[in-house]
């Protein structure tokens, strides 16, 4: 009988051992990419289309990143960036998006106005920088859901990062607002400037959803 | 017995491959120094840059992960960018006297690591890395954010901070190689790099 029992927790550790990596590799897939123009919300402006999706669906939270973010105050938006022109390029600044209540009134940048002179303000107390401080709740917030740390992984590879547009290039990735746990929600209105990179001319992109 | 010693040659000549290939198609095919860009770079790492750490350090009370990537990226950086650039100096501070065509600036957006059950199982960091890269006028010409990603043994109570600082500076020695991919793939460098050499050339 205690023989028995021995194999039992052979085996029980063998298969142990065979699910850790397994769980390891967990992958979660990547959110699929459109171009710019073909999503519901949509602007273009000086030869630069941006398009966004809010992923407001728990199911889909879900798919995407092994969690349900709506219930835990921030909902995930996929954000797709297309430079269509073929001699300019464009700088994206992550730090510099702003988002706040769609009634409210953001501080909108000039357009045109000269980037390197501070022109862009972060936002009233109304509207909430993105980042980092809406990364980071995303983050807290995911850490706490199960295998939390391969969510909070998830999250920050698939985040928008700041990058530069080059002619003909698109560029994608979330970006993670923050909202009221219950309850429906506000419009949102997204601040996105951008610098056109030879003349340091600012571009604003205002969407709601 | 000839057909079997050709067989036997085969297989030994396949199991070489199967070694050799993925060695130098991660480790050498992606360097960019056979396409040097013509410009006088400076790299500033400051000492607040040097000094960034993530989390805090392992203790005998609770199970910590400190990631030390700044101290990583200080050693790491140079050498992976020197071969993009036909000059590439360091400085500590951001300097507007400096003869520099390009100064390029890292700065660590943030860091995520997975978590193992077992000791000896593997987790993985992921560090992201943000560049701004200005001219000499101090004009922004190139902004990229690279993610860097290693993996590497838990560690047990007496080994977790070791390994810990191990993967700190493999995932920032990936994030230094991707680096210099994208820096040399830059259409903006690349055009910075080229009126250079016009100027150099008048």
């Amino acid at each position: 009988m205690p023989k028995t029992d021995l194999v039992r927790s052979a085996y029980m550790l063998v298969a142990l051992s065979l699910m850790q990596p397994i769980y390891a590799s967990e992958k979660f897939p990547d959110y699929p990419v459109r171009p710019a123009g073909d999503y519901a919300i949509t602007a273009e402006q000086a030869g630069v289309t941006i398009g966004l999706q809010p992923v407001e669906d728990p199911k889909e939270q879900k798919t995407y990143f092994d969690t349900e973010l709506t219930p835990k105050g921030v909902i995930p938006v996929f954000i797709v960036m297309q430079n269509g022109l073929t001699g300019d390029s464009f700088l994206f600044d992550k730090t510099k998006v702003t988002y706040g209540p769609a009634d409210s009134s953001l501080s909108t940048p000039k357009m045109g106005e000269k980037a390197a002179k501070g022109a862009v303000v972060v936002g009233t107390a109304s509207a909430l920088a993105i980042s980092p401080a809406g990364m980071v709740v995303a983050i807290a917030l995911a850490s706490k859901a199960v295998h939390g740390t391969q969510v909070q992984e998830s999250i920050l590879k698939k985040e928008m990062q700041s990058k530069t547009l080059s002619p003909g290039i698109s560029a994608h990735g979330f970006l993670y607002i923050q909202v009221p746990k219950k309850g429906p929600r506000e419009k949102i209105h997204l601040q996105i400037p951008i610098t056109k990179a030879s003349t340091e001319e600012l571009v604003v992109f205002d969407l709601f959803f | 017995m000839l057909r079997l010693l050709n067989c036997s040659r085969v297989a030994s000549l396949c199991a070489v491959f199967l070694f050799v290939v993925p060695v130098s198609a991660h480790g050498q095919g992606a360097t960019p120094t056979d396409s040097k860009l013509n410009i006088q770079a400076e790299l500033v790492l400051t000492p607040e840059f040097c000094a960034t750490k993530y989390g805090e350090n392992h203790s005998a009370f609770k199970v910590e992960d400190a990631w030390e990537v700044g101290n990583a990226a200080c050693t790491e950086l140079e050498p992976a960018l020197k071969g993009t650039f036909s000059s590439l100096t360091v400085a500590t501070t951001p300097s507007s006297s400096s003869d520099a065509e390009l100064v390029l600036t890292p700065k660590f957006v943030n860091v995520s690591a997975t978590k193992a059950v077992w000791a000896k199982s593997k987790r993985e960091l992921l560090v992201v890395l943000e560049w701004t890269a200005k001219d000499k006028s101090g004009k922004t010409v190139w902004v990229e954010t690279i993610q860097g990603a290693a993996k590497e043994k838990e560690g047990n109570g007496f080994s977790h901070t070791k390994y810990a600082k191990v993967l700190s500076a493999k995932s920032v020695s990936d994030a230094a190689a991707k680096s210099a991919v994208a820096m040399s793939a830059s259409p903006e460098l690349r055009k910075l790099a080229n009126s250079s050499s016009a100027i150099g050339k008048d």
